[in-house]
């Protein structure tokens, strides 16, 4: 059965490179563009992992973040990060608040980020 | 005739007048006579005499009045003179205070004493330290430094930033005090890190844009979106290169404006700089392989001690020394990285068989922004930042960036940090 990948991020351009990237392998992708829809969307499908942008309109994606692993109905889906904030700081916020891991996405090709989702699901 | 003179002659006379009787020699009238001339004139001299004494005293009277005036003149305009001295120095908005010899005060002017929290009207001749109730990092930093010049940043308890600065002030010869000056620069530090808020969003904005595009780049190159000509991926190829420096140069710029932030290093952790070393190699894999250049790291037999360092940022320092080895060194050169130890400190090594350094830019290596005039000719990217930041960060850390170079040979950069911090 494909794997559903929920990807929230505001970057239109973007969001269609890495979601055609993961089609390309296989994956369904769902689409948010922001925080609220991201989490709505969670709820309802459900995804076998999501990528999470953290400078989003509106909600942060931070408490994005919080809101899924506060949830006991999302708290279970794997959280890859993929955000430009890249100071160690950052990072470790999201890393406490339950991200699975952290892209810094200036360093890495869409290529690179599907891997992570692989070797994240396996 | 001669004062004196005249004065011998009647006294004489007078002598001899007064012995007549005795002598019965009977002068007569004429010689009473004559006497009296000679009184006369001994009076009329005597007379000139004590009129000449009068005048010349007169005159010193005179001369005396005009100093004392002008002395007064003198002491008013000092007066005034001091007052407006005064008055300049009490309105500087910085602070002075000037300690003599032994290191009392001897001025202080009114900024001096609200920077300092003191209400006291008359200091003079106290400690200082009695001064600095306020922040004993303020007396500290002044004791260290009394007679010298030298100059700090402080935060004060209450938020104010002060520069102080401190110089000796020479009074003569064996008499030398400090001079201390305290700038307010809070509204100026202010001002500095809204600057530098708005410069670390506007570099944060700028790496979306440039994210999406190395990553349409790249999935362009790998032919997701058709196969390509040759010469549509050699385009696609260099546009890619391009980006990746723009990131580069974003990453350094977001770095320097940190360091101006003064807030540069992150925590420290234990770091293994062996691995932090393999994993830089590791990054530039594919760069060797297609610059068919020699890599070799040797690292020494026995294990290297964990250092406590901000990892991220040495490993940004090594990075930048692997990157500028293998940019400046041409197809078919050789790169030798080594890693060694001694007691006190560990030292990263890299030697490059590259364009080397032009001897007369040598010392210009670690300014900002420079780059040598053959690595320009050479084509490659580059910001300038690279070698900057990297001796800001291995100072920070109280270590030593240095290098040794020859045009057209090679260059070998080295940079040691302290086993202990």
């Amino acid at each position: 059965m494909g794997k559903n990948i929920l990807i929230i991020e505001d970057d239109e351009f973007l969001r269609g490179l890495i979601s055609k990237k993961l089609a390309s392998e296989g994956f369904a992708v769902i689409s948010a563009i922001d925080g609220e829809k991201g989490i709505e969307k969670a709820r309802e499908q459900n995804p076998d992992l999501i990528l999470l942008d953290l400078l989003l309109p509106n909600v942060d994606g931070y408490e994005v973040l919080q809101k899924m692993k506060e949830n006991p109905a999302t708290s279970h889906i794997p959280i890859i990060v993929v955000s430009n904030l890249g100071q160690s700081e950052d990072i470790d916020k999201a890393m406490k608040l339950g991200a699975t891991d952290f892209l810094i996405k200036a360093q890495y090709t869409a290529e690179e980020i599907v891997n992570k989702v692989k070797a994240a699901i396996k | 005739m001669p004062k004196q003179l005249i004065t011998i002659i009647n006294t004489v006379l007078a002598i001899l007048m007064l012995l007549s009787p005795v002598i019965s020699i009977n002068f007569g009238p004429l010689a009473v006579y004559l006497s009296s001339v000679f009184v006369l004139i001994a009076l009329f001299f005597e007379a000139r005499y004590l009129f000449d004494k009068i005048k010349s005293l007169e005159k010193m009277k005179s001369v005396l009045d005009e100093g004392l005036e002008r002395s007064d003149e003198d002491r008013i305009k000092t007066k005034d003179e001091k007052n407006k001295e005064s008055a300049v120095i009490n309105s500087l908005a910085d602070g002075v205070l000037v300690l003599d010899r032994n290191n009392k005060v001897f001025f202080i002017n009114i900024q001096a004493k609200k920077l300092l929290g003191v209400e006291d009207e008359n200091l003079s001749k106290k400690s200082f330290s009695e001064l600095a109730k306020s922040s004993n990092s303020v007396a500290s930093f002044i004791t260290e430094n009394l007679k010298q010049k030298s100059e700090t940043k402080i935060k004060l308890k209450n938020g104010l930033i002060l520069d102080l600065s401190t110089s000796p002030l020479k009074f003569r010869d064996n008499d030398t005090g400090t001079l201390i000056v305290f700038s307010d620069i809070t509204k100026q530090k202010l001002i500095e890190k809204t600057k530098n808020e708005l410069f670390t969003l506007v570099a944060h904005q700028l790496k979306a844009p440039l994210s999406s595009t190395k990553m349409a780049l790249k999935m362009l190159l790998n032919g997701d979106f058709g196969e390509l000509q040759k010469q549509q991926k050699s385009v696609l190829e260099k546009t890619y290169d391009k980006n990746e420096s723009l990131i580069f140069l974003v990453n350094d710029l977001l770095n320097l404006s940190k360091i101006e932030e003064g807030e540069f290093l992150s925590a420290k952790s234990p770091t293994d700089i062996n691995s932090a070393v393999l994993t830089v190699i590791k990054f530039y894999k594919d760069e060797i392989k297609k610059k068919k250049i020699k890599f070799i790291f040797e690292k020494t037999k026995e294990k290297l001690p964990k250092i406590n360092v901000d990892s991220e940022k040495i490993k940004m320092v090594i990075q930048n020394l692997v990157d500028n080895a293998i940019k400046y060194t041409p197809e078919n050169g050789a790169i030798t990285a080594r890693l060694s130890s001694d007691a006190e400190k560990i030292v990263f090594q890299i030697k490059d068989s590259g364009i080397g350094v032009p001897e007369n830019q040598k010392t210009k290596m670690f300014n900002e922004f420079f780059r040598g005039t053959n690595a320009i000719r050479t084509g490659a990217e580059g910001s300038g930042f690279g070698l900057f930041i990297s001796k800001k960060i291995i100072e920070a850390h109280n270590g030593k960036l240095w290098f040794k170079s020859e045009e057209g040979k090679g260059s070998t950069f080295c940079f040691s940090l302290p086993l202990r911090s």
